[in-house]
This record gives structure tokens, sequence and C-alpha cells, in this order.
């Protein structure tokens, strides 16, 4: 009988041990998979916050890029043909010809506020398609004469939705941007092409470069990139080093 | 089978787990280090055993000594394992009690040439306790843990397995043995099957620890 007892109270403990591993093990994976509902949920949180953000974006250049060619190069084509009857009115030489000049600058400032209109206008890049986009960009650049650009195409591009290449543009745009204004830059080269399933994107230039690890580096114009490309859930690679350039290049997933 | 060829078959499990121990010795966290010497241990005392009971006749010291040095082990595994006690000296405290606690069963109510039961019942709720208390705390851990790559988790299993099953065994041992003894053959057989099943398990635990710790950082 106590054989027995000592029998049943060991199966007992036992089986007692190994139900509470398993109910252990049973509710933890319960827990794991809950939390990574969780941080899928997030995950698609933030990236709809980050999808309004860029819309709103979007919406605002679109507003600055009407306002552009509907009122202020409006007003400037106005005062060009104004410029015009005030020197048909006098017979002065030297006024004729700073009226030339100036209606010569406006005409400058026109086509100018045309390229900058163009660039912030979302439907228009759009329509016109992510690589003839880049042309037109790199072919404003050049027009400016501040620096020497190249735009390279490797192979065939996959196509991508409108709301996709508006993306990437936005990207290439803010980078030359960056590079304008910062580097000091007197040559910059853009490659778009498709490989391993995969587009890529960069931008490179020859100027002063920065250190990347100075958290001063990171403004807003690199945190808009940044949520771009994880908005294409992409990956965006900024290397730069003092003296040696920057390069900014994006792959996304086709 | 007789107790030499018992002897002989535990010893190589005891070897195999206590190489893959000393093999992995580098890989193993504190909490798999004292698993390390607790199986040394078990070790030593299992070839002590053996020759005090060709020679004494009775090998009660041998399992009465290695007692202690158990409950000294296992309490630093637990202090390492658990949480909430490793910035702590509680389990240290624990510890020294149960030595104080066991010395003064010795003294006073089984005397060495006797398995001191009274002692390894108190060992036995104390693990069983602190094993219940460590899954419990995984149980709470606010976090993703994969529990099949978590060393933690096989270490106190396997003890807790251990002691469940051979809480009752070893700690009615002495009571078996009195009004039993024809059958006290079958309580030695559960122990040894099992204790060649938890070293089998601790040796496979040591040989994987490092993929089970890289897996789960």
């Amino acid at each position: 009988m106590v054989l027995q007892l000592v029998i049943a109270g060991t199966f007992i403990l036992t089986l007692f041990a190994l139900f509470l591993i398993a109910v252990l093990i049973v509710h933890k994976n319960k827990q794991n998979k809950f939390y990574a509902e969780k941080a899928i949920q997030n995950y698609r949180h933030q990236n709809q916050i980050l999808a309004v953000r860029l819309e709103a974006q979007e919406d605002v250049m679109t507003q600055i890029s009407r306002e552009l060619h509907d009122n202020i190069s409006q007003l400037l084509g106005l005062t060009q043909v104004n410029i015009h009857l005030l020197a048909d009115k006098t017979e002065e030489p030297e006024a004729k010809r700073l009226a030339g000049t100036i209606q010569g600058l406006i005409s400058q400032v026109q086509s100018d506020l045309q390229n900058l209109s163009h660039s912030l206008n979302g439907t228009f890049i759009n329509n016109l398609g992510l690589t003839e986009a880049l042309t037109k960009e790199v072919e404003y650049i050049n027009a400016a004469r501040r620096m020497k650009c190249d735009l390279q195409i490797d192979g065939a591009l996959p196509e991508l939705t409108p709301e996709r290449e508006l993306l990437l543009f936005r990207i290439a745009q803010e980078a030359v941007h960056n590079a304008l204004k910062h580097s000091g830059a007197t040559e910059l080269s853009i490659y778009l092409g498709s490989r391993d399933n995969k587009l890529h994107l960069s931008i490179r230039d020859n100027g002063g470069g920065f250190d990347t690890s100075d958290s001063g580096s990171s403004g807003i114009g690199m945190v808009n990139m940044q949520q771009r490309a994880s908005s294409l859930q992409g990956r965006l690679l900024v290397e730069s080093a003092p003296g040696r350039g920057t390069s900014v290049s994006v792959v996304i997933e086709i | 089978m007789s107790f030499d060829v018992r002897f002989y078959v535990e010893l190589c499990t005891l070897l195999f787990a206590s190489v893959a121990a000393i093999l992995r010795y580098k890989y193993l966290d504190w909490g798999g280090r004292y698993l390390c010497f607790w199986v040394l241990a078990s070790l030593v005392t299992e070839i002590v055993a053996f020759y005090t009971a060709h020679v004494y006749k009775t090998n009660s010291l041998a399992y009465s000594v290695f007692g202690f040095v158990e409950v000294v082990l296992l309490c630093l595994f637990f202090r390492s394992v658990i949480d909430v006690f490793r910035r702590r000296k509680a389990l240290i405290f624990v510890a020294i009690a149960m030595v104080i606690l066991g010395l003064l069963n010795m003294l006073y109510l089984q005397p060495p040439k006797e398995l001191n039961t009274n002692f390894i019942i108190l060992e036995g709720f104390l693990i069983i306790g602190f094993c219940l208390f460590g899954l419990f705390r995984l149980l709470l851990y606010d976090g993703e843990l994969d529990l099949f790559r978590n060393s933690n988790f096989w270490s106190i299993s396997i003890v807790l397995v251990y002691w469940a099953a051979d809480f009752l065994n070893i700690g009615l041992y002495n009571m078996l043995d009195r009004e039993l003894s024809e059958k006290i053959g079958f309580v030695r057989d559960t122990i040894w099957a099992l204790t060649l099943i938890v070293y089998s398990a601790l040796a496979i635990l040591f040989l994987n620890y490092r993929k089970l710790n890289k897996g789960s950082e």
C-alpha cells in the first residue's frame, strides 16, 4: 500500500510538473503571438500616420505650385507687358535698353518659376513619370549652371504606382536640394536602376561631405527622406565623410 | 541488473554530462555554470558512494554530504536564473540556513549512517518551490520570449521534473527501506532511471547552450 502511494504520488507530482511546463509554453506562445500582432498593428499605424503626413506635405507643395503658376507668374507676365508699353512710350535709348534688360530678367524669373512650379506639383510629376521627371530635374540643374549634373538609367525599369514614383522623386529632389544648398559640389550624378528585384536610386556628389555620426547632421530634410523611404518600405543609406562627398541611396523592393 | 552494472551506466551518463559541461563551460552563463558544478559534484559523489558502499557497506554519508553541496549550488543557480533574486542575498542566506538545518538534523535526528531524508524532503520542497517561482517569473516576463530558445527555461524545467519525480522516492527512502525492504529495488531502479534521463537532458542542454542563448538575444 505504501509503495503504491509513493508511486501514485510520484506520478502525480511528475505529471503536475509537466502540466505546468506545458501551460507555461502554451501561455507564452499566445503572449508572443499577441506581441507580434501588436507590433504589426503599431507598424501599420505608424505607416498610416506617415502616409497622412506625406500627403499633407504634397498638398502644401501643390498649393504653392498653383500659387506660383496662377498668381505670381501671371503678375510677372503683366509686369512684363507694362514694361513693354513703357518702353514703347519713351524715345530714350538708355531707358529702352534698361527695359529690355528688365524684360529679360523677368523672363528668366518666369522660366525658373515655371520649373519650380512643375517640381512642386505632384500631379505634374505623376503625369511625367519618374524617369522623365528626373530628366527634367537634371535639365533645370544644368540650366542653372551651378553644378554639372548627369542622370544614368540602368536597364528597363519596372512599373511603379504613381504614389511610389512620386515618393522616390521627392527623395531624389531632397538629396539634390541638400547637395545644392550645403555641399559646395561641382558635380552631381543620379543613378536609377533595377537589379535583383530591387529598385536602386542613388544621388552622389563630390562636395565637402559631412560626418554622419554628428547628430546635428540629420535635419528635417534627412528625416523627410527617411520617412519617405520607410513609407516605400525601403532602405535609405547616407554615406558621407568630410572632404569625400555624399551619397544618398534608396533601395526598394519591386 | 547488478549494482555494479547500474553504477557503470550511471557513471557513463554522468561523465557524458560532465564532459559536455566542461567543453561548453566558456559559453555558459552563471546559471549554467552552477549546474555544471552540480553535475561534477554528482560525479564525485557517485564515485565516492560506490567506493564507500563496497568498503564500509553504506554510502549514506556521501549522499548526505552531497545534499549540502547540492542545496548551496541550486540556491546559487536560482539566484542567477530568477530575475528578482539576482541582486539580492536572500538565496545565499537560505542556502546557509539549509546547511545549518541539515547539520542539526545529522547531529540530533538522523545520524550519518542513515540517509538524511528529513533534510532531503525540506530541500525538495525548497527546490520545487523555487522552480515553480522561476517558471512563474518567466510567465510574468513582459515581452516576447521564445521559451524553446531560453536556456533558463530548460534548466529550471529539468530541475523541476527531476525533483518532482524523485521527491517522494528519495524523501521516503529510509521508510521504504525499513518497511518494504523486498521492494526497495523498484524504488532504486526508478531513481536510477530518472537520474540517467536528467543527466542526459543536462548534457544536451550544455551542448546546445550557446545556440539557445544566441537565439534568445
